[in-house]
């Protein structure tokens, strides 16, 4: 122990201006979380931006510098000769990175909280594990790399091939994925992960082995192999499973089904475009969908929808839409599910006589815990959730959690009880809506806190379909917090399928509607 | 004889380059053993692997009776390295090195520290940074001495420095070896003759020979004779007489077997009666040169000296 304090204080006199660096750049991340928050960010957005990019360099640039300093790449350092304990000076360096990265990581999450309205007390255990992630990532592959590395410049550029690697991964990925299909799906399309987090394992592993293995022996060459390895293993594992859920539907049926949900192709006559389409163009393919069959009490959330078209020589495409920030509601709903077609499919499918089979496929909830809170000036408590204010224009209404995001939670507004001031030039005539005017947001992915610096999670309530809607101080909020029931799924097939029948007018936003076509709201929730 | 160092069959390839070609080294206890050879024999390699900075291809060696695979840590309590390739930490400042190396060792000697501050006139305040490589080695050797190490391992410790510098640091190293084993890896012939136990002659990854100082310089004498009368060198001449030659009634040849009865004995042999015979001592330098010569030693394009 003697020991690893004094290569400790060895480096700390060493680096303290790095250090230094790191404790600035995380109280500039801190306040700039905290200023934005309150709608602001500290600076404009690019200083915001670069302020959350200082943060991980700061910790790249200390990490390669620290481990280094006592660098295990060739053998002209002194203390290579000199009587080190290679598990003393692993631990000084493990050391290093917990008191000047982890614990101010520590104390600017309490802090977090303490500026977010929590108490830290309750959430120690929370933060205590942020920071075992921390650790885990990125500071354990960081401290792999500088131990594999000579100094900065090797550093950085094996970072910069790995970024490379990374994004190319990503793109091979996406692309084993969606192979399949005649058309690319896209970015930002979730690709289904059967892996369990077996790669990040496999990385971590390797990471683990690379450090110990540098600090005992000193053995570089196999250090790297071993990177490189659980990078391959990792790789591999993704493109496996990414492979292995390549033609899977990606909403299987539920084993059980006990709503009544049904799905059809709703005969409403579209506004179809007209001009000419640009090559490389993305073209939007709108296709109307009537849904009913949620209860009285229950809502549906929509997990996702699938459109496959197959044309009479075996062409075959198949593409993804999702509308979750929308609900359905008991009753009949209509709206247009819209699927993105890459402009030479769409040229080569366009004049064929096509076979289209939608799936919808909606978690549905049963709405419990209404709760009314009235909208504060400033911050204001709203149980289940946390503390919230008022945020951009009065349309948003940001709520910050401790650790982990809100659950699932619907907010509704009744435009009549309303206490914004109608101002001047405005349309004070709100559209045809039946029902309350809401806002969805459907629950924390995990129970468990996520990675990063700040304990504080954010979630953001819009009214997205909901233009006119406004929320001022005194405003009446209604909350529930749905409990999910069940998953249901409904398909349906349209034959004769002509593409140019259903082409969409670009960036038309229609929100479900019902058979009327008015806009559909939220039933008002139970007195 | 116990051993400081002894290593069996040392190879070590850098891809097709035997960088070590099969090495047998012994160092006895006490001796200040210098290895010598040109650029790229393979001196700093067999350091290396002897100190365990890298590995040996084959073959195996110990240091101070510890397998050199297993040199890490507390070994190194004993053992003092420098070398002039070495990466001091150059942003301290001497006495801030001193101070630092001193909770490694417990024989850390805090008044032979002084001693070595003084005779070196270190400058404590100076960042390392800022020495010349002279003080730089100076700091080193300092920080490798005052803990009394069992073995100290000096790699090309000399080169670059100034006479001055040089004849301090050697100084300062004698004065510890009477507690120590030495090894020295040079290619400076004239600096190491003064002060090596030992030497052994390393040329392309082979030791050519190893041996006692003394007893090579007394085994080797410059040989000058004069005849009564003018000579033609005989065909056959003693196997451990070389470079012979003869101008008139003038020979000269070096003897590499000297022994003052057996030589005489062999010279009137070999010449009959002489007017004048002198055994004349050698410098080192001149022993390799005549080794490489007559192809038993180093050859002279190699062999570098002041």
């Amino acid at each position: 122990m003697s020991q690893t304090l004094h290569i400790f204080r060895k480096d700390v006199r060493q680096h303290w201006i790095v250090i230094l660096l790191c404790q600035v750049a995380l109280l500039l991340y801190s306040w700039n979380v905290v200023e934005s928050w309150r709608g602001s960010s500290f600076g404009p957005q690019i200083t915001a931006s670069l302020l959350h990019l200082l943060l991980p360099l700061t910790w790249i640039f200390f990490i390669l510098r620290v481990v280094q300093s006592e660098s295990l790449v060739g053998g002209r350092q002194f203390w290579v000769t000199r009587p080190y304990e290679w598990k003393k000076l692993l631990a000084e360096k493990v050391l290093l990175v917990v008191v000047f990265l982890n614990l101010p990581a520590l104390i600017a999450g309490a802090f977090l909280l303490v500026e977010a309205g929590f108490s830290p007390a309750p959430h120690v255990l929370g933060l205590l594990w942020i920071q075992l992630l921390l650790f885990l990532v990125p500071f354990l592959p960081l401290l792999a790399l500088a131990s594999i590395t000579r100094n900065l410049i090797p550093a950085v550029v094996t970072l910069l091939v790995l970024l490379f690697l990374m994004v190319g991964a990503s793109f091979l990925m996406l692309y084993t994925y969606s192979s399949g299909a005649v058309g690319f799906v896209g970015l930002g399309v979730y690709v289904p992960h059967a892996s369990g987090g077996l790669e990040s394992m496999a990385l971590l592993f390797a990471c683990l082995v690379a450090v110990v293995l540098q600090y005992a022996r000193r053995r570089t060459v196999q250090s790297r192999m071993w990177l490189i390895g659980g990078l391959l293993a990792a790789m591999t594992i993704s493109l496996v499973s990414a492979y292995a859920e390549r033609g899977k539907d990606p909403f299987p049926a539920p084993a059980k089904q006990t709503l009544p949900f049904h799905a059809a192709l709703d005969p409403v006559k579209l506004t179809l475009v007209r001009r000419e389409l640009e090559k490389d163009e993305s073209v939007p393919i709108g296709i109307p969908v009537s849904a009913s069959g949620i209860p009285e009490n229950f809502l549906g959330s929509i997990h996702g929808m699938r459109l496959v078209l197959e044309g009479p020589r075996g062409e075959h495409w198949d593409g993804i839409s999702n509308r979750a920030a929308e609900l359905l509601v008991p009753g009949d709903n209509r709206w247009k599910a819209v699927f993105q077609m890459n402009y030479e499919t769409y040229q080569r499918l366009r004049s064929l006589p096509l076979k289209a089979k939608v799936t919808l496929s909606v978690d549905s909830f049963r709405e419990q815990n209404f709760e009314t809170v009235t909208a504060g000036g400033g911050e204001f408590e709203v149980p289940g959730i946390g503390r919230c204010r008022l945020w951009r224009y009065q349309q948003v209404l940001h709520c910050n959690s401790p650790l982990v995001s809100a659950p699932a939670v619907v907010l509704r507004l009744d435009p009549n009880l309303s206490t914004c001031p109608v101002e001047e030039g405005k349309q004070s005539n709100p559209p045809a809506l039946d029902g309350l005017p809401y806002a969805w947001w459907p629950g924390r992915s995990s129970e468990l806190p996520e990675g990063g610096v700040s304990p504080v999670a954010s979630t953001l309530f819009y009214f997205w379909n909901f233009d006119h809607t406004r929320i001022c101080p005194g405003t009446a909020l209604n909350f529930s917090f749905p409990k999910f029931s069940e998953n249901v799924r409904n398909d349906f097939e349209i034959s004769d399928f002509k593409l140019d029948d259903y082409r969409r007018p670009d960036f038309s936003t229609d929100g479900i509607s019902n058979a009327a076509g008015v806009k559909l709201g939220l039933p008002r929730p139970p007195r | 004889m116990s051993m400081a160092i002894h290593a069996e069959k040392l190879t070590r390839k850098f891809r097709r380059v035997r960088a070590l070609d099969g090495l047998d080294l012994d160092v006895p206890d006490g001796a200040i053993y210098t290895l010598v050879g040109p650029n790229g024999a393979g001196k700093t390699t067999a350091i290396k692997i002897l100190m365990n900075i890298i590995r040996a291809t084959s073959g195996r060696a110990e240091v101070l009776n510890l397998d050199s695979r297993r040199i890490a840590g507390k070994a190194f309590q004993t053992i003092g390295y420098v070398s002039e390739n070495q990466e001091l930490p150059l942003w301290m400042r001497v006495g801030g090195f001193l101070d630092y190396l001193r909770p490694f060792y417990p024989t850390w000697d805090r008044d032979l520290e002084l001693e070595l501050v003084r005779q070196f006139a270190l400058p404590l305040d100076r960042k390392l940074r800022h020495l010349s490589r002279g003080m730089r080695t100076k700091a080193a050797l300092a920080g490798s001495l005052a803990y009394h190490p069992r073995l100290i391992v000096l790699d090309e410790p000399f080169t670059g420095l100034d006479p001055l510098v040089r004849d301090e640091l050697i100084a300062g190293m004698l004065e510890r070896s009477a507690e120590a084993s030495v090894l020295i890896a040079s290619h400076d012939l004239a600096e190491i003759e003064s002060f090596a136990s030992h030497v052994g002659y390393l040329d392309q990854g082979r030791l050519q020979f190893s041996e006692d100082m003394t007893a090579l310089a007394n085994r080797f004498r410059e040989v000058d004779l004069t005849l009564p009368a003018p000579v033609v060198l005989p065909e056959r001449l003693p196997a451990t007489w070389m470079q012979a030659s003869a101008s008139s009634t003038a020979v000269q040849f070096i003897e590499s077997r000297f022994d003052q009865e057996r030589t005489s004995a062999e010279i009137r042999r070999v010449f009959g009666e002489t007017r004048s015979v002198a055994f004349i001592p050698m410098s080192l330098r001149s022993i390799f040169l005549a080794m490489a010569r007559t192809g038993r030693g180093p050859e002279e394009r190699n062999l570098e000296s002041r």
